[in-house]
């Protein structure tokens, strides 16, 4: 029913596999899936345990809609204590595993401690089992996934693995479902390879109940038809993510080169155009649209490297069709890095898929070890030859495959750019905030989002928070911080319903999400305790921040984006004015000028 | 006089023939003293809140369209609003 009811705790020192109910009460407060997950975490761990020690967990959650036939309501969850960052970590993902481990009864998976040697996971329904992994171990994931289901005879399983760069501790690894899906972000990847977990394998048949089935699908009916006749929705299927790229480089907000620019001149060669058109050898870069569990917009991508591109010219593993690129891999493998290459770009997104790293935080810290070669401070000594200049497409494919072998330069690069960019003297350059890597949106001609990316809980990201309407409507700060905080609010809520946060892009109201948890749940589910749910679930992270060392200071952005104005675009001459925003964003949270809620705000939240 | 438009993304359906959308451009001449929103209408494109309007490294909104006076040469972009990605 919606909720299972039922969690499954996995002691990987102990080598058990427990069921255990689900804790009802905090259901009914967190929902589900990132507020349920982050919940049991708060709850279990330590916030200052080392992330990637056996005292750290890690937790894979569902949501009470996913496996159901609500659109995109495939989505599950990874939730830990990042390595990246040091905080929250929560990375959503979607394809079809989320579905399926829903479909085997179980709203929560609980790893903890850390396995003698390498295991698996493999979840028949109601029977769970850890396995041995010592022939996965090193294997990519695109080898991996196959000889699991090779191994036990069934093509239909669905995996979630890291591959060799969450084994060898890259802090931006991911964990990866369905070949080219992930939770990517914050390192999660890497808390499960110090566990010595390579994959979770999962086959269900038991289906996925809902309360009020006449509500469900009279709710989820209309949350379909609006998909269905959306702008926004017809965009994301027809072009996908990739189509932002023209408009934050024609606004002047598209980071490029460490975010020395905030246009690049070649990025039009990394559109939704450019990869649509067939090239000067007849070749198109997209091939079909794809979509996850249930989804009905379908904005994925799927597509293959030009068979004459030098990437892939000797490696037939990566001339097949596979996932290609969305807006943040083209923006942290293209302009991030100064490299127009459609299939250099794609190239390093499936090197990403198959070794299993966040494409964003692995493009961010390229581009500022391409800074750091250009001012001198590593050199070729440090990179081992390879030339590390911005707009070398080469470089990129070298040092990528470096970064997921955990090999020569690689070892540096993957420890993200703030570890590296401390390393060799120059801590400035790391675009970043606590840790995490920028997304693809700069924080001078988005002022909004330079709030987002400064407030959100798990270091710098784009899907935290909804400033772009009106971050390309106005510059003034002063609109900023309620649009931010608002909108926060609702993600968290969103991420905890099994349903994907893109629907708000095309149509999607919380009306709509409200109605459709209201009719699986039972009841009791408006848009008012929803929206304060997400609240409830945003401070909570907040105190986990807090206990876990972070403080008021940490909700900042680098010296560039604070102080060197952008040079072109809509936002030239101006810098980020987070001064202007956070305190009136903290007032707003009815958090104390120093950044902490107020006794009295967390007795209004219940916590 | 002669200006530059150009139409990103969805937007691309707003160019006034075939020839115009596949090279993802449209050089219309004008009489000195066209503003952005003349220039627009004159083939036929929507005030419509789907978009936003560059002139060159400048955002312009919908009422400065009207009043903005183009100069030979110069380049209007209007980009899609989007969310997300």
């Amino acid at each position: 029913m919606s909720w299972h009811r039922k969690i499954l705790r996995v002691d990987l020192t102990a080598g058990t596999c427990t069921s255990e109910p689900l804790n009802m009460e905090w259901a009914e407060q967190y929902l589900g899936l990132r507020g349920l997950g982050t919940k049991y975490l708060v709850e279990e761990i330590d916030p200052t345990v080392d992330p990637m020690s056996p005292g750290n967990k890690l937790i894979i959650a569902t949501g009470p809609l996913t496996g159901t036939s609500a659109a995109t309501g495939g989505r599950w969850a990874a939730i830990t204590k990042g390595p990246l960052t040091g905080a929250i970590a929560c990375s959503n993902s979607g394809g079809q595993f989320g579905g399926e481990l829903k479909m085997a009864g179980w709203d929560l998976l609980i790893f903890e401690g850390r396995a003698a040697s390498p295991v698996y996971l493999y979840i028949e329904n109601d029977k769970a089992e850890l396995l041995p992994a010592d022939d996965l171990w090193g294997k990519p994931i695109w080898d991996a996934e196959p000889k699991i289901k090779e191994t036990h005879g069934d093509p239909l399983i669905r995996i979630a693995s890291i591959g060799p760069a969450g084994e060898t501790g890259c802090r931006y690894a991911c964990i990866v479902n369905d070949l080219h899906r992930a939770a990517g972000r914050s390192g999660v990847g890497a808390v499960m390879g110090s566990k010595q977990l390579k994959a979770i394998a999962v086959r269900g048949t038991h289906g996925v109940a809902v309360q009020n089935p006449q509500a469900f699908m009279a709710a989820s009916g209309e949350f379909k038809s609006v998909l269905a006749g959306s702008e926004g929705r017809m965009g994301l299927t027809n072009y996908g993510t990739i189509a932002m790229m023209d408009v934050t480089g024609g606004y002047g907000a598209l980071p490029t080169r460490n975010n020395r620019d905030v246009q690049f001149e070649g990025h039009e060669k990394l559109n939704a155009t450019a990869q649509q058109t067939p090239n000067e050898h007849g070749h198109t870069n997209l091939v079909q649209n794809s979509a996850c569990f249930a989804c009905t917009i379908g904005c994925g991508r799927v597509s293959r490297v030009d068979p004459e591109h030098f990437s892939v010219k000797d490696r037939p593993r990566y001339k097949g069709a596979s996932g290609g690129l969305e807006y943040e891999t083209a923006y942290a493998l293209g302009s991030a890095v100064g490299v127009d290459d459609l299939d250099a770009a794609t190239y390093a997104g499936f090197l990403c898929n198959d070794y299993g790293m966040d494409p964003i935080s692995l493009g961010g810290s390229i581009a500022a070890a391409m800074e750091l070669y250009d001012i001198g401070a590593l050199t070729d000594a440090d990179t081992g030859g390879i030339k590390l200049e911005f707009g070398s497409a080469d470089a990129l494919c070298q040092v990528t495959e470096l970064v997921g072998r955990g090999e020569g330069i690689g070892k540096d690069i993957a420890m993200g750019s703030k570890r590296l960019c401390e390393k060799y003297g120059h801590p400035e350059l790391s675009m970043a905030v606590k840790g995490q890597e920028f997304a693809a949106y700069d924080g001078r001609g988005m002022q909004g989002m330079g709030l987002a990316y400064a407030t959100s809980n798990r270091g710098a990201c784009h899907l935290r928070a909804n400033p772009y309407a009106s971050d390309f409507t106005t510059m003034e700060p002063e609109s900023k911080p309620k649009v931010v905080k608002e909108s926060q609010d609702h993600i968290a809520i969103i991420d905890s319903t099994g349903l994907c946060l893109f629907p708000v892009h095309a149509g999607g109201e919380m009306k709509h999400y409200a109605a459709q948890v209201d009719a699986a749940c039972g009841g009791g589910w408006d848009e008012d305790r929803m929206v304060a749910t997400g609240e409830r679930i945003w401070n909570m992270e907040r105190q986990f921040n807090l206990a876990a060392g972070f403080s008021g200071a940490d909700d900042t952005l680098p010296k560039r984006i604070l102080e060197e104005p952008a040079k072109t675009g809509a936002a030239k001459g101006m810098v980020c004015r987070l001064d202007d925003m956070l305190p009136q964003y903290y007032a707003l949270r009815g958090w104390s000028e120093s950044g902490e809620p107020t006794a009295e705000t967390l007795s209004r939240l219940g916590l | 006089m002669r200006v530059q438009l150009k139409f990103i993304g969805a937007l691309r359906d707003y160019y006034p023939n075939a020839e115009a959308a596949a090279s993802g451009r449209c050089d219309i001449e004008c009489a000195a003293g066209t503003t952005v929103r003349a220039a627009l209408e004159s083939i036929g494109v929507p005030d419509e809140d789907l978009y936003f309007i560059m002139v060159g490294d400048s955002r312009i909104d919908a009422i400065q369209a009207g009043e903005r006076v183009l100069e030979d040469g110069e380049a209007v972009v209007l980009i899609p609003i989007l969310k997300g990605g």
